[in-house]
């Protein structure tokens, strides 16, 4: 997909003034952040599971390329093929023409971030192949020709109205002619229609949530079984994944597993979690003929070598997205391209470049609470302070905030004077407001007052005359 | 130069090894062959009281229903029970593994088709942790009976219990060869892509049962 990020501000202006967005958006705070909680509540070792998941994820990534080839070499004893894509363009055309070789017409998907990043769909449709997502929210968003908004609930900016009306418009050709209302008659309609796809498609290609380096096996986790349905019925099996998902052994995959569907549903464990591995073997009655792994850099190799590093354990439970204030209040189409929230704004500008996405990292209140409920321990804030230096330093940000930057940086490099400021000013503004109090409107805080009043500050002290008072 | 050459030698330039190497042409780090020939549990959740409870528990709060039986032999009459009780009509498929019970002559032996309402499937373990059913598939277990059917019977004896995923592996490592796939289903397929909220029947089965057969 194009990005987006460049007007971030413009859109996340109008994502606030969409009503039924705002609407859609109210279900991820009543949903996901109590569920999460109750979850992990009931596991009194998650700080335990949680450090050692951080201490072994940073093990793998200071031997990444080791166990990358340990996970080749067991793919290939299984009898599946590896297929190593340095940039997201490059993985489309490895996996179009794996396509192309079987002969391929219709496609079945699972939902795979990382075939967002490579706009996988677009390519197949270029290539004369029917693309056809299984996911039901996946599904639904394809319907509407739109990015997914969220990286595990990729439709959760859709009312059950838009489904519906989408379905009525897209499902005539299936003799759907009534307008569906109530939920359960929407994915049975989806159900019905897709399972014809599922049976027809002659290839699956799906993402995978690890990759098991001892074994050679990757694992996929879902609810709703379209992962597997798509992975177990083609002839030929393609997983498109991120070279960061390799892991050593099982026992890792464990360790991850019980914080994976805590972390992104509150779930104790997801419905399907399906540990796959080559093609059908000889004396197999159903399976794949072939099995294709497409390894994906996508600039995930140089991330390892920077600053960014720590998000490279990321797994993608989007619980960071759950609990940030700006995406609960934007969503996810503002960010402009396929990650949003907390972990978007680390990674999108180092997908796309920061020149491309320069206001993401500045979307955030610094609250942390990513943070504190990233399973993973990835200090995103961190991350976005990061990138905020970045845009400063590539002069990325309005003259306006430069300015004020820099005067602000001279001052607070300057006890004296900046004492002296803060001094005066909060005298004048107390003396200004004593009568009402407030200030209906400020010159240079027109931002503030637009919304709501700023309090006129209660008599003359600053902070550090009232710290030398108290010392004394 | 391949794709992969320039990944693992940008890779190793990022791990600050010296120019040009990579990974391929310096000996595999004693750590990583220590790790993955020796695999290290990690912590593991303790489970209280006894496993099967906490097995029957985990199963039914993710709509799982199962029930006890005495021996093998009652497998046939429990389908038939519980797909009356249920009012659930169509055809049965089974794994060949379990083609050799006493079945009536319209049950058909092998893979999904996408026809059959239900499946009857035998199970490599099932997990007290999650409330799971591993199922391993191979040349008597098709993995396609585990998704297509709208119903889904799951065979578990009490012996095959384990506490853990991680006893799990060991019973994978315990196998002549790696199956292809191994799921761990838990509870029927659901989604909750419209409105966050959870509908059941996504796209596997709609129904699943347990038939829990006594140790010896």
């Amino acid at each position: 997909m194009q990005a987006q990020s460049l007007t971030f501000k413009r859109n996340a202006k109008e994502a606030l003034n969409d009503e039924s967005l705002k609407s859609a958006l109210s279900n991820v705070k009543s949903g996901f952040i109590g569920k999460r909680a109750a979850a992990v509540a009931l596991v009194p070792e998650w700080q335990q599971i949680r450090e050692e998941a951080r201490v072994m994820k940073n093990h793998v990534l200071e031997n990444l390329d080791h166990y990358l080839l340990a996970y080749e070499r067991a793919v290939q004893n299984n009898g599946g093929h590896v297929h190593w894509a340095a940039s997201s363009t490059d993985a489309s055309q490895i996996i179009v023409d794996i396509c192309r070789d079987a002969g391929a017409r219709t496609v079945t998907k699972g939902k795979s971030m990382v075939g967002e990043e490579a706009d996988l769909n677009s390519a197949l449709e270029a290539a004369g192949m029917q693309p056809i997502e299984t996911d039901l929210g996946e599904y639904i968003i394809q319907l509407a020709k739109e990015p997914p908004s969220h990286i595990i609930a990729p439709a959760i900016h859709k009312t059950k109205e838009q489904v519906s009306a989408l379905f009525h418009e897209h499902h005539q050709q299936y003799g759907l002619h009534e307008q569906l209302i109530d939920r359960t008659a929407l994915v049975n309609e989806a159900r019905t229609v897709l399972r014809e796809k599922f049976v027809a498609a002659d290839v699956g290609i799906t993402g995978a949530n690890f990759l098991i380096a001892e074994t050679g096996q990757h694992i996929l986790v879902t609810n709703e079984g379209n992962g597997d349905l798509t992975s177990n019925l083609p002839r030929v099996q393609i997983v498109i994944v991120g070279i960061e998902k390799v892991i050593p052994t099982l026992e890792d995959a464990s360790c991850l597993l019980r914080l994976l569907a805590r972390s992104a549903t509150g779930q104790h464990f997801s419905n399907y979690t399906s540990l796959m591995s080559g093609p059908r073997r000889a004396e197999d009655a159903d399976g794949p003929e072939a099995f294709h792994v497409v390894l994906v850099d996508n600039k995930r190799s140089e991330m390892l070598a920077g600053e960014l590093r720590e998000m490279l354990r990321c797994f993608r439970c989007g619980a960071c997205l759950n609990h940030c204030p700006v995406y609960g209040a934007v969503g996810g189409h503002a960010y402009g391209w396929v990650y949003p929230g907390p972990m978007g704004s680390v990674v999108t500008p180092a997908m796309i470049g920061i020149e491309n996405a320069p206001d993401l990292a500045h979307a955030c209140t610094l609250n942390g609470r990513c943070a504190e409920v990233c399973p993973m321990s990835i200090p995103l804030p961190s991350l976005l302070r990061k990138h905020r230096r970045q845009t400063f330093e590539k002069q990325l940000q309005t003259r306006k905030a430069r300015y004020g930057l820099g005067i602000w940086s001279a001052l607070a490099r300057r006890p004296g004077l900046y004492q002296l400021i803060t001094r005066v000013g909060v005298a004048s503004l107390s003396l200004l407001g004593r009568r009402r109090g407030r200030f209906k409107r400020l010159p240079l805080a027109g931002a503030w007052t637009q919304a709501r009043d700023l309090p006129a500050p209660q008599g003359r002290s600053t902070f550090m005359s009232l710290y030398r008072q108290q010392k004394k | 130069m391949s794709a992969r050459s320039t990944i693992l030698h940008s890779i190793s330039a990022a791990l600050g090894r010296e120019a040009g190497t990579t990974a391929e042409q310096i000996e595999t780090p004693a750590a990583v062959r220590e790790r993955l020939t020796h695999p290290r549990r990690h912590t593991l959740p303790i489970l209280s009281g006894d496993l099967t409870d906490r097995l029957i528990e985990q199963m039914e709060s993710v709509l799982m229903t199962v029930v006890r039986l005495q021996t093998p032999s009652e497998i046939v009459t429990a389908v038939d029970w519980y797909l009356q009780s249920e009012g659930i009509e169509g055809g049965i498929t089974v794994s060949p593994a379990l083609a050799h019970l006493d079945w009536p002559d319209s049950v058909t032996v092998g893979a999904a088709t996408g026809h059959e309402a239900t499946s009857v499937t035998p199970a490599l373990a099932a997990v007290a942790e999650t409330g799971s059913v591993a199922l391993a598939s191979g040349a008597a277990t098709p993995a396609t009976l585990n998704f297509l059917p709208e119903n889904h019977v799951v065979v578990v004896n009490e012996s095959q219990i384990v506490a853990h995923l991680d006893d799990v592996w060991e019973c994978l490592r315990d196998l002549q060869a790696l199956p292809r796939a191994l799921n761990f289903v838990t509870g029927p397929s659901r989604t909750a892509d419209i409105e966050q909220t959870i509908e059941i029947g996504a796209h596997g089965p709609r129904r699943m049962h347990v038939l829990l057969i006594a140790g010896e």
